[in-house]
């Protein structure tokens, strides 16, 4: 298996290290850190804006370049938070707390020097831990019928409303929302029309780009705009050295390794991913602290830990999507919409079949990282150059962006229109409280869910006991009970509660 | 004696259950088939009656637990934002990316006022100028640059 291991991992490494895809990745990368550090927008708006130029590459390039964007993007939040205390997502808002706090006292070069040599350590190992539990995993999913995908499915989508940081229900109304969503257009086996209203650009079914740019792109904006307006703007404060001290890394290296073992389990579990495991992360820091009254007033622990963590799960929550073909989170899902645009379907057989992409997409994972740290460290300098340009004059650009991006994907207009709907009912889920991440989760799966529940009851004679009757798939199911279960008993509730508050 | 506690809530549920509403009143014509072959209509309706039950309980809630207020809509970025997509989308094929992007740049600085005449100018020709290189001349798409005049 170690042989395999290296093989594997040398296959991925000669194509990601190809000239092309190492451009590939540098682009995708800068372009995420570029977009990614503008105060309020996370790696999610971001993958969703950057989507449409990765189109016209091939399949490896493409990939290459979106996992960098990923990562970029992650980056250019921390920066973001630890210097203007803007957090873009939610996975950074934990490193706001302590990071913007060593910022104010002239620690900023060192909060992100460790931000990054974090994120770098957690990038090597969740790298390995994919290439070791990648193949076990996709060849227990071989196995799969339609009955263990379907409750392979509605697994994962309990546990993302369960992870979920919000209200438990109102997760589950996103779900199913987006669940409903994803069947609009033709029917594949019966050839009807569903929820199309004679509209023909919608007999393909709702772009998955249009859904996920009007969501999170547009409605982010719109948000941003109305605080900007009621808050006015932040102070940027100025980075000094870049070199953390002897002592910053003597109390950084412990939380560094907890971080990335948190944040590698976490990010493999349905609905898990960087969020949870940068809060976990912290609340875990805080808890084994000598003294923990130094937490939010500039503890480095509190910056290397999530770091870390939130990295190690943004890598590892790649391995339930290239194994299971199981988005866990909505970034994934953005990545499956991504794959499936390039005519690839996700699941076991791409490691098998695409042997290749597969590796080379993980060995590209280990590159974007090292260039992470070796290309913006140095530039951070530019990045608080780009956060200093007034707000009003960076958004019509990024309106720009978008609107291109979603017409060249089909050269439609009507997509551009359908955004800038996608884009208002953002902002209503804003103001009802809803979070939307869920609901892209449940417009990728809508369909697939679909198949395999029809395809499962063909094969059982209409039976729905084979859901209980087959092991793999009952399981699963007992497993998504469990979850439930957890967050309904009042106990836990209040943990979880208190968790997502720290 | 019944209180509204969580107006928020109350919104919400309401928007679930007419969306549930909607989506079984456009599947009624949807064959719905049976678990063994399952018709066009089977989920969609199946996810509608599912999505109007979790609205209710949402709606319900409401009256149980306290929740924040509805927040105020900030109508002008909203509009102005929205305006300013479907200005480029309307102007694109018709007149072109560089006149197209001027103008949305000018409709999106009603979103936030802040810049000057001549700051909507510039950064208008910047992105247009931009734009045009990065993605007709680098990336090669296929898009208008100028006005087509006839003759």
């Amino acid at each position: 298996m170690i042989d395999g291991l290296f093989s594997n991992l040398a296959l991925g490494f000669s194509v990601a290290g190809s000239w092309d895809n190492l451009l590939f990745c540098f682009i995708g990368a800068m372009l995420g850190t570029l977009i990614g550090v503008l105060p309020g927008i996370g790696p999610l708006a971001t993958v969703a804006m950057l989507l449409p130029i990765t189109f016209s590459l091939p399949p490896e390039g493409a990939l290459i370049m979106l996992a960098g964007i990923f990562y970029g993007a992650q980056y250019g939040g921390s920066t973001t938070s630890i210097l203007i205390n803007v957090p873009g997502e939610s996975s950074s808002v934990v490193t706001a707390l302590d990071g913007h706090a060593m910022a104010k006292q002239g620690r900023a070069g060192s909060a992100l020097a460790i931000a990054a040599i974090g994120s770098f350590f957690a990038g090597c190992v969740s790298t390995v831990a994919i290439a070791l539990f990648g193949p076990p995993l996709a060849s227990v999913a071989q196995k799969f019928g339609a009955a263990e995908y379907f409750s392979l499915m509605l697994f994962g989508l309990v546990g993302a409303v369960v992870l979920a940081s919000g209200s438990v229900i109102k997760a589950v109304a996103m779900i199913v929302l987006g669940l409903l969503l994803g069947l609009v257009g033709l029917d594949v086996t019966s050839g009807h029309g569903r929820f199309t209203f004679g509209i023909p650009e919608l007999s393909d079914g709702i772009g998955f780009v249009t859904v996920a740019l009007g969501l999170f792109g547009i409605a982010e904006i719109m948000t941003n705009l109305e605080r900007a307006h009621r808050e006015g703007r932040d102070e940027i404060a100025p980075v000094h050295s870049l070199m953390p001290t002897r002592q910053d890394m003597w109390e950084s290296w412990p939380a560094i390794l907890r971080g990335t073992a948190v944040g590698t389990f976490l990010g493999i579990l349905p609905g898990g991913g960087a969020v949870l495991a940068s809060f976990s992360s912290y609340a875990l820091e805080k808890k084994i602290a000598r003294d923990p009254s130094r937490f939010g007033k500039g503890a480095i622990e509190g910056v290397a830990g999530p770091e870390s963590a939130n990295n190690a799960a943004a890598q590892a929550s790649f391995i339930p999507l290239l194994t299971l073909g199981i988005p866990s989170n909505a970034v994934m899902a953005l990545m499956i919409g991504a794959m499936m645009i390039q005519g690839i379907t996700p699941g076991p057989q791409v490691m098998v079949k695409q042997p290749g992409l597969f590796w080379g997409m993980i060995a590209s994972m280990w590159i974007g990282n090292l260039m992470l740290v070796i290309i913006n460290l140095p530039l951070v300098g530019m990045w608080i150059r780009l956060l200093r340009v007034p707000y009003e004059m960076m958004f019509p650009a990024i309106i720009i962006f978008c609107a291109i991006g979603i017409y060249s994907l089909n050269n439609s207009t009507t997509d551009v229109l359908f955004t800038a709907g996608f884009g208002v009912i953002g902002y209503l889920f804003v103001k009802l409280g809803f979070e939307a991440a869920p609901l892209l989760l449940g417009f990728v799966l809508g369909p697939l869910m679909e198949e395999n529940l029809r395809r499962a009851m063909v094969i059982s004679r209409g039976d729905p006991m084979t859901f209980i009757d087959r092991p793999i798939s009952f399981g699963l199911l007992l497993a998504s009970l469990a979850m439930l279960a957890l967050v309904i008993a009042p106990n836990v509730r209040r943990k979880r509660e208190e968790a997502f508050q720290e | 004696m019944i209180r509204l506690r969580n107006p928020q809530d109350l919104a919400a549920g309401i928007f679930l259950i007419v969306v549930a509403v909607l989506a079984l009143v456009f599947s009624t014509n949807l064959p719905i088939g049976k678990l063994v072959s399952m018709g066009p209509g089977y989920v969609p309706r199946t996810l509608s009656w599912v999505l109007g039950g979790v609205g209710v309980l949402i709606a319900g809630r409401a009256f149980t637990i306290d929740g924040p207020r509805l927040d105020s809509w900030a109508l002008r970025p909203l509009a102005a934002l929205t305006a300013s997509i479907l200005v480029f989308a309307f102007l694109l094929e018709r007149a072109g990316l560089v006149i197209a992007i001027i103008i949305t740049v000018a409709v999106a600085r009603v979103a936030a006022p802040g810049m000057t005449l001549r700051q909507v100018i510039g950064v208008g020709v910047v992105l247009a100028a931009g734009s045009a290189l990065l993605f007709v001349t680098l990336l090669g798409l296929p898009l208008r640059i100028w006005p087509e005049f006839p003759g």
